[in-house]
């Protein structure tokens, strides 16, 4: 019998390794721009590693930047408190989570996949006109539950990925089918840990759209991002599959193919740089 | 000494390299059709599935 209850999970989900402090304290005031940027840039200069990935980003094609940014305090000023946030716990959650020894998954794929995803979801958004950086984060982390899951138990995973082989299924299909519970419900539950704001855990947890027949705004945007990001291949995993595209999520946006046509371009383009400094 | 001569592509060079093209868009167009093998027959995901194919036809061409 494989099946897990989920507050089993979630209570495991304690003893995972934790973000850094200073991440946890910029995902407390997430939407607040008011907060002391001069002592948060102090914090998060503090941990190297982090500044200089960070950096690295904020002077990549990802903003296309005319000046050069020198330092954490300068991105703040001109990027927004609420992208340096971004930046910062998008940077923590790969590092935290970077490679198992003797993993079921492929963490190299895993993150390509969750950084095409994301470039996607932040193009969407511009487009829509709705907030990059929470779709950015969204698009990031929207399958950090599979990551529990397979921490949380290999010998569980391991009957996941066998019945996917068995069937030809979607990863979520198996999730269900074997353990009772899914990737979208830990991926909530780890972030709602993390203490991430009720909208991206909204589309963390419905981007498969499993309960939610109407999807809307960012769910809709990290569904759609979620399925361009297989169909362009991305991860090159060679079993992937696009998931289901949800009719209600399509006809919300509104989107014109000229602006997916734009879409599909600058992920690309931004994609391998972004990797490179993410996953390296 | 600045090599003043005109290298024209031969015939066989040009028709090697559109049949390469064509190889690499049929490729790139079976690739899709798989990774699109269980959610391609339903809208929207129909019509997702058509820009990709246009978009990639676009994007081989530059």
């Amino acid at each position: 019998m494989m099946k897990l209850i989920l507050s089993e999970v979630i209570a495991k989900i304690q003893d995972l390794p934790s973000l850094p402090i200073v991440v946890l304290e910029l995902m407390r005031n997430i939407n607040d721009e008011e907060s002391d940027t001069h002592l948060l840039a102090a914090k998060i200069a503090r941990d190297q590693a982090l500044s200089a990935k960070v950096l690295r980003l904020a002077n990549s094609s990802f903003y296309g930047m005319q000046r050069k940014v020198n330092t954490i305090q300068q991105a703040i000023t001109i990027l927004g408190l609420t992208s340096v946030r971004a930046l910062v716990t998008g940077s923590a959650v790969i590092d935290r989570y970077r490679q198992s020894k003797d993993s079921l998954l492929d963490f190299q794929a895993f993150w390509r996949h969750s950084i095409g995803t994301a470039l996607c979801a932040k193009a969407l958004a511009k487009k829509l006109s709705l907030n990059q950086d929470h779709a950015f984060l969204s698009g990031l982390l929207h399958d950090i539950g599979r990551l529990v899951l397979v921490t949380y138990s290999t010998q569980h995973y391991q009957a996941v990925i066998a019945y996917r082989k068995e069937h030809d299924c979607y990863l979520f299909e198996a999730e269900q089918a074997v353990l009772d519970l899914d990737h979208t419900m830990v991926g909530r539950a780890i972030m709602e840990h993390w203490k991430f704001p009720p909208l991206i855990l909204e589309a963390v947890e419905h981007h498969h759209f499993l309960a939610a027949e109407n999807i809307t705004g960012l769910t809709a945007v990290v569904n759609l991002a979620d399925c361009i990001a297989h169909a362009l291949d991305l991860s090159a995993d060679a079993t992937d599959l696009v998931p289901p595209l949800s009719a209600s999520g399509w006809r919300n946006l509104n989107i014109s193919e000229t602006a997916l046509m734009d879409v599909f371009r600058e992920t690309e383009r931004q994609f391998e740089e972004a990797c490179s400094i993410l996953i390296s | 000494m600045t090599d003043h001569q005109d290298r024209s592509i031969s015939p066989d060079e040009e028709e090697v390299s559109e049949e390469q093209l064509q190889a690499a868009r049929e490729q790139r167009l079976a690739r899709l059709t798989e990774l699109f093998r269980r959610s391609g027959e339903q809208e929207p995901a129909r019509l997702l599935f058509d820009y990709l194919v246009r978009y990639r036809s676009s994007s081989s061409l530059t």
